[in-house]
């Protein structure tokens, strides 16, 4: 496969991230997900509230330490990192948060924000090259230097957020995980984030996780799209196919859920309703957890959980309506959706 | 329709076509110069002339119980058997008490008592409590879980009965043990408060973009945390200062505070209950005092707690 030529930024394996949330009670946040990140490109991860994705974000760049798993940066276990290399590795992997307005102190002006990565990674830059290098970010993210002498409260929401991305961009990260990154702004606001986000990519080269609830934004700026369901990755495909024919039941029902802006034309097909609610991640019983909610489930998806396995060339999916008892691909013209 | 079309069309040229100027790039310029934090918070403080005027009252009252003495002629336990329940006078500013004594000085001798165990206790208070709540906060689990109970089980019982028991093991009755007895139990209050703050600011998306960065636990707990919980601490100090000076002043009031000849405003006040209804002017004095300086210290709370938040900038 050509893709496979591609060098990896990041490659997740079988990451899994518990909390105990007293004795008896452990809630499964992130379950098993393996994928990986080539560089220079966007993998979008969706999936609705509470379905690990932030989790899975903040576990990659060791907010949380993870309870199983590996997570390779650029070939090394980001867990197994000594003191320098643990630096270096925070000089290029960054953040930017969901929450424009806890993500930045409301204590400090913008530009003691900005710097509080320079401080770090360039301790013994002089004061005037540091300056310079506020107001220039600054002016990358679309503001100007006047907004450095402010606190965060005088900023609208659009405004903090172009912060919090230069503040990331500060120390000259490689590779953000961008955790939602637009779910707390306007509609307009969203899309002026979304192109920031693209243009800074085209002019160095950034490699970006980016991290959404919102299939349309996804499908606008991913190359490669993960889909999450209750802490566990149910489809792995490029943007293309996810949209176009979309394997697993759930991703099946997430776009059918798209609202379509254009009141004249219909959706291709009925919209597909999932009854039930999501289960609780705590204290999982086995099988796949979408099985209580899929309108294909069968017997066997109660018993254990479907691995993600390639159905199509570089299109994974985790589910047994592609696969024999004996562990092997069906026909694809038998399955029926 | 199709004519109106085509006539618009045959007028409009590519040189009908200009470009608008970029907006205004200098419409986001400050006059503002830039300011720090703490000298943003004293300009929105001299805003508040209420709590201008509390600081500067409290000001003259400490300048009044250091230098008071020294203008009076009389010392504060010199007694004067001629000269017993003296009206205010040009001798005796404030007159004297039962014994003669002049209540001017004394007022002044008995205030170095009341503020410095208000401010001594509320610092003493706000040190420990914020050390303790710091530490529970930063442990977490089990040893937040036990540090929290031991001060719900101390919360629970009486002060009042505390504060006697120890008086009575102690044996003695002065400033420091005074102290002892009402900062045993008074850092309770600011060890939960900062317990809270802190936890609360913890998992704050600030100090995880922090991590992030890299930026150490060390440097983390000066640049973020500090400075967040300092004006709730400040506040507390405040607020705390007049809890003291009227918790002394109600232990001398009902006996168990400092003990004669050394005085305070409380024990003052004890001593003029008893004739209050001759010498009404020999309670007045003292209980105002109080009044004032408490009054000042809440005034001047309040100011801070204004000045300390940059949100409320306008």
């Amino acid at each position: 496969m050509q893709s496979d030529n591609r060098e990896k930024i990041l490659d997740v394996q079988g990451l899994t991230q518990r909390f105990h949330l007293n004795r008896r009670q452990v809630l499964t946040a992130v379950d098993n997900v393996s994928f990986h990140i080539f560089k220079g490109e966007t993998f979008g991860l969706v999936g609705e509230s509470g379905c690990g994705k932030t989790t899975t974000g903040r576990s990659i760049l060791r907010i949380y330490e993870p309870s199983e798993g590996k997570v390779l940066y650029k070939g090394q276990d980001v867990a197994d990192l000594k003191k320098a290399e643990m630096k270096a590795f925070r000089h290029s992997a960054q953040m930017i948060f969901q929450d424009p307005y806890s993500s930045l102190d409301p204590r400090m002006t913008v530009d003691d924000i900005i710097s509080e990565g320079l401080n770090v990674h360039f301790p013994h830059m002089p004061s005037k090259d540091k300056h310079d290098r506020i107001s220039q970010l600054l002016m990358r993210v679309g503001l100007n230097s006047e907004h450095g002498a402010r606190f965060p409260h005088e900023l609208s929401g659009g405004q903090r957020q172009r912060i919090g991305i230069a503040r990331a961009l500060a120390v000259e990260p490689e590779f953000i995980v961008c955790d939602e990154p637009i779910s707390a702004l306007d509609v307009s606001i969203q899309a002026q984030i979304v192109n920031l986000l693209i243009k800074l990519q085209r002019e160095s080269g950034l490699t970006y996780l980016f991290i959404s609830h919102d299939l349309s934004m996804v499908k606008h700026i991913s190359d490669r799209i993960g889909v999450m369901y209750l802490g566990s990755l149910v489809e792995v495909s490029d943007n293309k196919q996810l949209y176009t024919r979309p394997l697993h039941p759930y991703t099946h029902a997430l776009i059918s859920a798209i609202p379509i802006p254009d009141p004249d034309k219909k959706s291709m097909e009925a919209r597909v309703e999932l009854q039930g609610e999501v289960p609780s991640p705590i204290n999982m019983p086995p099988g796949c957890k979408f099985a209580g909610r899929c309108p294909y489930a069968m017997d066997r998806c109660r018993k254990a959980e479907p691995k993600l396995k390639e159905i199509e060339p570089g299109h994974f999916t985790a589910c047994y309506l592609y696969e024999n008892e004996d562990g092997s691909l069906k026909d694809q013209s038998a399955v029926m959706f | 329709m199709s004519d109106v079309n085509t006539n618009t069309m045959a007028t409009l040229s590519p040189d009908s076509f200009k470009p608008i100027p970029a907006a205004d790039k200098s419409a986001e310029f400050m006059a503002r110069p830039k300011i720090t934090y703490w000298s943003d918070a004293w300009r929105r403080f001299k805003q508040n002339k209420v709590a201008l005027v509390a600081g500067v009252m409290l000001l003259l009252l400490i300048l009044m119980v250091i230098f008071g003495p020294m203008l009076s002629p009389y010392a504060y336990d010199a007694i004067n058997r001629d000269l017993r329940h003296a009206p205010p006078s040009t001798e005796h500013w404030f007159g004297t008490d039962e014994l003669g004594r002049d209540i001017f000085t004394r007022i002044c001798v008995g205030g170095r008592v009341s503020i410095a165990i208000g401010i001594c206790g509320a610092l003493i208070s706000a040190i420990v409590g914020t050390l303790y709540g710091a530490i529970s906060a930063f442990a977490g689990g089990a040893v937040d879980n036990i540090m929290m109970r031991i001060v719900e089980i101390l919360n629970s019982v009486p002060y009042l009965l505390v504060i006697i028991l120890l008086q009575l093991y102690l044996r003695e009755r002065n400033l420091g043990t005074m102290l002892i007895a009402l900062t045993i139990t008074g850092w309770l209050g600011s060890a939960r408060m900062v317990r809270g703050q802190l936890l609360a600011l913890k998992n704050q998306d600030f100090v995880l973009a922090a991590r992030t960065l890299g930026v150490s636990p060390m440097r983390i707990i000066l640049s973020h945390l500090i400075p967040n919980t300092m004006n709730i601490i400040i506040i507390a100090i405040t607020f705390d200062i007049p809890g003291y000076i009227f918790a002394e002043a109600f232990l001398s009031f009902i006996g168990i505070g400092i003990e004669s000849p050394m005085t305070s405003w409380g024990a003052m006040t004890s001593i003029a209950q008893q004739s209050f209804l001759f010498y009404p002017t020999e309670m007045l004095f003292p209980s105002l005092m109080i009044a004032i300086t408490m009054l000042s210290f809440v005034l001047l709370g309040d100011g801070l707690r204004d000045a300390l938040d940059p949100r409320l900038r306008d």
